[in-house]
């Protein structure tokens, strides 16, 4: 058997194909006759997991067709095209006087072309789903907990998030720096018991919008620390996102254009004892944005706010609750001199939001980031951080059943 | 006695009980845990995945895997490598899955699960350049192969579903996938040797 069948088994086991005694037989003398065909092999399944992990995420949009010059694109548009287009007999007349002739290399260039102009008339729409550059799922064991003598649960001050190296474009592991540490939460094996304020009783976080369209959501969720906090950071790797994004100072170079998303609930929504629980970008002492649950927004609602020498500035706070599960979707467009923050707090999915009808609108001082963080001093879940170059990436879904 | 309950017994390997983990303080045993389960997780979903008749078993059965290595750590040597020991543990998952649902083995790749778990093994280090080089290419993915995957792994569309969702032969969708699977893997090799090229 040679390679290329096998990879087609392969391929068929793992489309719901099943094989039958022979093919599973052959396939198996082709694995053990050679390691280097085993490690194929399982390279192969391995490329069948990752896609389906990484088009879950959100798959990476298409080069501009500037950043496709010298480069293979991959499509198969002139196979589907020639095999459901053409009559049998003829299918097959044109196969083999293409496969009998050196000229046919032309010939099929030129098909394709045809083929894909075919191909756009059909019914069938594919949406530009933009770039995701960098996910988090969470997607690791759940802390276990340590417990003290009476049962309680005794938050840790190591591990947690510290060194998991999961997701898409990150640079590094996660980096745990203050007293206590965030931790990974499956919400069907609680370890904590829940106060009686605290909504996140009612389920792990998710969002369906009103059409009954549902954010993709893997693995488990993420939960800072209480008391005194926990800052949980993390970078970037650079390569992925676009060069003309960056500049020397990071990533946020004038004219660029930065989406990200992500899910979180508070433990409460009160605003006492000065409780934050936030995602940041940039730097507190020099500039930068945060968006969360504050400690300076008197009513303890999702807010958001710009950064300057240490400072806030421009805070604006929704009319929702923070201990309500929230999916919120940011829009930055870094411009000369002041950024401009736009943000949604549970958008419609099924299209991009109306840029001029923001739920929060606020300008930051200019910034420049290389990575994230999640500062805490109360309990709050996040989950399925995505940044990305636009809304349809940062915001994968299913629709309604 | 369920397989799964032999797993604290010797795994073949003979070492002393200096290296293992229940010498570390929780915090340490736990952090370790973490890492190695990080570094592992990619090379034990595809394993699981190869030896199981659909994605969702080989997820379910990632769980239970986890939730056993979770469990037994404290008998892990860390003088050794993890992944054969996590592959251990996974296998032993493997054959309870088959035992309960009383059922024979998928017909995939029969007799040589040993080699695919060498073989996972082997290439474990490089996947983390792999997983890098297989970014860029899926931007390089245009149209209708785009499509085709969205509709495999976003809306978990059989080919035969596919086919009648876009009026065309299963067949051709299954070659059609194939072929863009093995168009992405060149791509990762040659993205690979590209860079080995501009660095080496």
């Amino acid at each position: 058997m040679d390679d290329d069948k096998a990879f087609e088994l392969i391929d068929a086991h793992l489309d719901r194909h099943p094989l039958n005694d022979d093919e599973s037989d052959e396939l198996t003398s082709w694995i053990k006759s050679d390691p280097a065909r085993a490690d194929a092999a399982f390279f192969r399944v391995f490329l069948h997991s990752y896609l389906r992990f990484r088009i879950q995420a959100g798959l990476p949009a298409p080069e501009t067709s500037s950043g496709r010059s010298g480069r293979h694109l991959i499509d198969v548009s002139s196979a589907l095209r020639m095999d459901n287009d053409r009559p049998v007999k003829r299918r097959r007349s044109v196969f083999w006087a293409w496969g009998l002739s050196a000229v046919a290399l032309t010939m099929v260039v030129a098909f394709s072309v045809v083929a894909w102009q075919g191909f756009a008339r059909q019914n069938v729409v594919v949406p530009d789903l933009g770039s995701l550059w960098a996910y988090e799922g969470f997607d690791y064991p759940a802390t276990n907990l340590p417990r003290g003598d009476r049962g309680e649960v005794i938050w840790p001050t190591s591990g947690g998030l510290h060194g998991l190296e999961g997701g898409i474009g990150w640079s590094e592991p996660w980096r745990e720096t203050n007293s206590k540490v965030a931790v990974v939460v499956d919400y069907d094996r609680q370890d904590n018991p829940w106060q009686q304020n605290d909504m996140r009783k009612f389920g792990p976080l998710s969002y369906t919008d009103v059409a009954g369209n549902s954010i993709e959501t893997n693995g488990h969720q993420a939960r800072t620390a209480t008391s005194p906090r926990s800052i949980t950071a993390r970078r970037f790797d650079f390569r992925n996102f676009p060069e003309s994004f960056r500049d020397d100072g990071g990533i946020g170079r004038d004219g660029s254009v930065v989406w990200f998303s992500f899910l979180a609930q508070s433990s409460a929504s009160s605003a006492v004892n000065n409780q934050y629980s936030y995602l940041v970008i940039g730097s507190k002492d020099v500039s930068g944005f945060r968006v969360g649950k504050l400690g300076a927004a008197p009513t303890g609602n999702w807010t958001a706010v710009g950064l300057l020498t240490g400072a806030e500035v421009n805070l604006k706070t929704s009319d929702i609750p923070s201990g309500q599960k929230v999916f919120i979707v940011a829009r930055i467009e870094f411009r000369e001199g002041s950024e401009e923050a736009l943000i949604w707090i549970d958008p419609a999915l099924s299209s991009p939001p109306d840029l001029t009808a923001p739920d929060l609108r606020l300008e930051i001082p200019d910034f420049r980031f290389d990575g994230i963080a999640i500062h805490a001093n109360h309990s709050t879940d996040f989950d399925e951080i995505r940044f990305g170059s636009s809304f349809e990436a940062v915001s994968p879904h299913r629709h309604p059943q | 006695m369920s397989s799964s309950e032999i797993i604290s017994d010797k795994t073949g390997n003979e070492s002393d009980s200096s290296g293992l983990v229940s010498h570390l303080s929780r915090a340490d045993s736990r952090e370790l845990l973490a890492r190695n389960w990080m570094k592992a997780q990619a090379s034990l979903t595809a394993f699981l995945i190869a030896s199981t008749p659909q994605f969702s078993d080989a997820e379910d059965l990632l769980q239970e895997v986890a939730a056993e290595i979770a469990r037994r750590f404290d008998d892990y040597d860390q003088t050794r490598p993890f992944l054969p020991w996590a592959l251990w543990v996974a296998k032993i998952k493997i054959a309870d899955f088959y035992r309960v649902r009383e059922r024979r083995p998928v017909k995939f790749v029969g007799e040589s699960l040993d080699a695919l778990s060498e073989a996972c093994d082997r290439i474990q280090e490089t996947l983390s350049d792999e997983k890098w080089a297989l970014e860029k290419c899926l931007s390089n993915l245009t149209g209708r192969s785009r499509e085709l995957l969205q509709l495999r792994y976003f809306d978990d569309l059989s080919p035969q579903e596919i086919g009648e969702r876009l009026n065309l032969p299963p067949g051709n969708v299954r070659t059609a996938l194939s072929r863009v699977r093995t168009a992405l893997t060149s791509c990762v090799k040659a993205t690979l040797a590209g860079e080995a090229n501009q660095y080496g």
